[in-house]
């Protein structure tokens, strides 16, 4: 089995990394060949050296963007998943809120950045609501449509079984609805880190996103991209964190899933 | 019986589907029938006369368009919780492991569920579903689905249970197993059971009473006691007597349709 698992994630990412590490030599050789700049184009190897030497720097800049990130995360999951509940429960709010919540999907909310600014000053709050509001829209979609889409049957014979409004959510909707809410999730976790860095180039004083101003604006072109690196670094974090609960609070998909591609 | 009350009476029940377009079908028309406290009564009748819809009446899920559901006596139309249904499709929820989804209904009540527990237990063994207790259902095969919903369905615990082919799905063999069982069982707990089933021979081996419907719209065309004695051994089956039975009940089976 676990032999199996193996080959099975080697044949998936061998190929990947083989790009990557021809794209990172081809990178590094034309750098060098054409004898670039650093200011416009820096060499792999010079971005790692930069990586390692703002190393302190770096870290203590991450930390205000991974409590934003986080927090702001959290926050617009729990609304997001409750706005989702209440929608499909009141019909009253699905017809009061629901189109205004589609509609406003379509509105840019990096654009609302300097607004928030504007609200809310410096400080930590508008960047934790810029995230809190890139998070809200894909979960609450995705809750809605997962919870619209539960099987009547199964809701029905809860019914028989005598459960109430809350027993029928809680065995039966909110457990059908969750490989949507995880998609909506996954595609607010893609998001968060970026609207964070964005929520600090409205201003800021410690954070990724100062230090990426701050390189840029000295031509520190490597440091722009260490910075970026670690910006990935936080996002691709933040992903495996929900990919990982979500294998850990829905087992039987994934088991289910694994058995259907062995039969394909 | 005339001056009992009887225990799940089902009184002129109409009712048509919206077809759209104007269309409409006829699910059940007029039908009526009545179910002493702890009387096994089978209901046969062919394919689409309304079964299940009579069945989703009964349990409170849909609304007739004509006539009641009674229990006890008092009118309960239209309301959820007195009994126990397994639904013909097994609907179990696929999140949830033979002994989760077994364990629904106890969870759903609330309270001290060591003793359901420990009740559900010996009841796997005699299901036949030992060593799968920790499976998804999409794991275990057709037949072992439906005895998991019909152990689920035991462990509603209501005392009118409907069962809606509960062992469509099961081999000949497991079939007549779980038919001894669901008789020996019914003549300890007593319960009242209306169940469904195409089969003429388990209709009549398994209960004291028989209604046969016409195809669609569904009436009751036949009622048909069956005077076994309570106690049945399998090999009751060959017997002149039930062999003249099983062929009652086909004929009135063939004339309605
Ligand atoms: N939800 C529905 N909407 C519209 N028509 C329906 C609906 N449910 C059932 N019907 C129709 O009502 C009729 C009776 O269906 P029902 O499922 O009650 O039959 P049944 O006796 O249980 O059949 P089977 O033995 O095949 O299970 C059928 O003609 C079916 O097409
Ligand atoms: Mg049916």
């Amino acid at each position: 089995m676990v032999g199996k698992a193996r080959t099975r994630a080697a044949r998936e990412y061998i190929p990947a990394a083989v790009f990557l590490a021809v794209v990172v030599v081809a990178w590094e050789v034309l750098v060098r060949v054409t004898d670039m700049p650093n200011w416009l184009l820096p060499a792999p190897l010079r971005i790692v050296t930069a990586l390692w030497q703002t190393r302190g720097q770096l870290i203590s800049h991450a930390v205000p963007t991974i409590v934003e990130s986080a927090l702001g995360f959290v926050i617009g999951v729990v609304i997001g998943v409750a706005t989702g509940v209440v929608v499909t429960r009141f019909a009253l709010f699905r017809r009061a809120v629901y189109p205004l919540l589609i509609a406003l999907q379509t509105v840019p909310t990096m654009a609302l950045a300097p607004l928030l600014v504007v609200w809310f000053g410096y400080g930590l709050l508008p960047k934790v609501l810029l995230v809190v509001l890139v998070v809200f829209y894909p979960v609450a979609v995705s809750t809605v449509e997962g919870l619209d889409a539960v099987d009547r049957k199964l809701v029905n014979l809860l019914r028989t079984m005598g459960a109430s409004d809350l027993q029928v959510y809680l065995k039966v909707r909110i457990p059908s609805a969750l490989p949507g809410i995880y998609g909506g999730m996954k595609v607010g976790a893609t998001y968060t880190v970026i609207s964070a860095i964005v929520g600090e180039w409205m201003g800021a004083s410690r954070g990724l996103g100062v230090y990426l101003l701050r390189a840029s604006n000295s031509f520190a072109t490597d440091r722009v991209f260490a910075g970026i690196l670690a910006v990935a670094a936080l996002s691709i974090v933040l992903f495996g964190i929900v990919a990982l609960s979500q294998r850990l609070t829905m087992p039987w998909y994934f088991k289910q899933q694994r058995q259907r591609e062995e039969t394909i | 019986m005339a001056h009992l009350v009887a225990h799940l009476e089902v009184n002129d029940v109409s009712k048509a589907y919206d077809q759209g377009r104007g269309q409409s079908v006829q699910a059940l028309s007029n039908v009526s029938l009545q179910l002493g406290r702890g009387e096994f009564v089978s209901l046969v009748g062919p394919s689409g006369c309304g079964k299940t819809t009579l069945f989703d009446i009964i349990a409170g899920l849909t609304m007739p368009d004509r006539g009641q559901v009674l229990i006890d006596g008092i009118d309960r139309t239209g309301e959820t919780g007195y009994v126990s249904y397994m639904p013909q499709e097994d609907l179990l929820l696929p999140w949830r492991t033979t002994l989760q989804n077994v364990m629904l209904a106890p969870e759903l009540r609330g309270g001290d569920l060591t003793e359901s527990r420990q009740e559900v237990m010996k009841l796997i063994d005699l299901f036949g579903l030992s060593g799968f207790e920790d499976s998804y259902p999409f794991e275990l095969s057709g037949g072992m689905r439906q005895r998991v919903a019909l152990l689920r369905t035991v462990m509603c615990k209501n005392d009118i249970m409907l069962l809606d082919e509960p062992f469509g799905a099961l081999d000949a063999i497991t079939r007549r197993d779980m038919q001894v069982w669901l008789r020996s069982v019914w003549e300890q707990l007593r319960i009242t059971v209306l169940f469904v089933t195409h089969d003429v021979e388990e209709a009549v081996y398994l209960s004291d009473r028989v209604y046969v419907m016409s195809g669609r719209p569904g009436r009751i065309v036949h009622e048909c006691v069956i005077p076994l004695e309570s106690s049945r051994p399998r090999t009751i089956t060959s017997s002149p007597e039930f062999i003249a039975l099983r062929s009652q009940v086909m004929d009135a089976l063939d004339s309605g349709t």
